[in-house]
């Protein structure tokens, strides 16, 4: 029973390492595009200041968020957005600390959402999302769907992906296109 | 013929929320996740999966349900 146990823990600590941790966020898109990094340098001091160790980021970018949030402004009315700054941050920290640290986070004002996840070192994001396309005309209630990719998300991905080639991807879409058809 | 698990294919131990072109692939245009049955995905995987997708609903990468 005692070696089932410790067979158990073993195997759950080869999984994840307890201590690595992602807090992703979404900055309000009410901020202009100059504030943003100083809103990022905000969020990495604290960090910083509870003793966390930066493994990997990504800068934020202006994405269109797939429904409607809303952020109270403090005096009984909310703000509504359909766009934010999608960015996210990899570190490693002490599970006491990592508590001050979401607190910290959500009482940026800036901070339209946050979510902080338990996860492994190593990298696990493969491909870019497709930022925003900032055009006069666009449209902004773009309705979702399953085989709906734009050509900006193909061509977006593909830079970055680097050991994968062109080729590659394609097969890999064929693939699971076919998976999903055969069914 | 048995459908293989495309997690499993493509050497893929965790599934990020963040790799919304992924989930997309296995999700039904009313923004649901399908079954396994239909994907071919594995348990395990399934598994993540679907903790995948509601992070990424929860950031407003992908969408609770399309009308």
């Amino acid at each position: 029973m005692l070696e089932k146990n410790m067979n158990e823990s073993t195997s759950s600590e080869s999984l994840g390492d307890s201590n690595v941790y992602e807090i992703s966020y979404i900055l309000v898109s009410s901020i202009p595009q100059e504030k943003v990094a100083a809103e990022v340098k905000v969020l990495g001091d604290i960090l910083t200041k509870n003793s966390a160790v930066i493994i990997a980021d990504e800068a934020p970018e202006l994405i269109h968020l797939s429904y409607e949030m809303k952020k109270s402004t403090g005096s009984g009315s909310y703000d509504h957005y359909s766009t934010g700054y999608f960015g996210w941050i990899k570190f490693s920290a002490s599970a006491e600390s990592v508590q001050n640290i979401e607190r910290f986070f959500k009482a940026v004002p800036s901070v339209l959402r946050m979510l902080l996840i338990s996860t492994v070192r190593e990298k696990t994001y493969l491909g870019k999302r497709s930022k925003l396309e900032i055009k006069p005309e666009s449209k902004t209630d773009n309705k979702f769907g399953a085989n709906e990719v734009s050509e900006a998300t193909k061509s977006d991905q593909n830079s970055a992906v680097p050991n994968m080639t062109l080729a590659d991807m394609a097969e890999v879409d064929k693939s699971i296109d076919q998976m999903v058809k055969g069914a | 013929m048995k459908k293989e698990c495309y997690f499993t294919q493509n050497h893929i131990k965790f599934i990020d929320y963040k790799d919304t072109d992924i989930l997309k692939k296995f999700i039904n245009p009313y923004g649901r996740l399908m079954s396994r049955r239909r994907t071919g995905v594995s348990a395990r995987y399934q598994r993540q999966l679907a903790t995948a997708v509601k992070r990424a609903r929860f950031m407003g990468l992908l969408p609770y349900v399309v009308r």
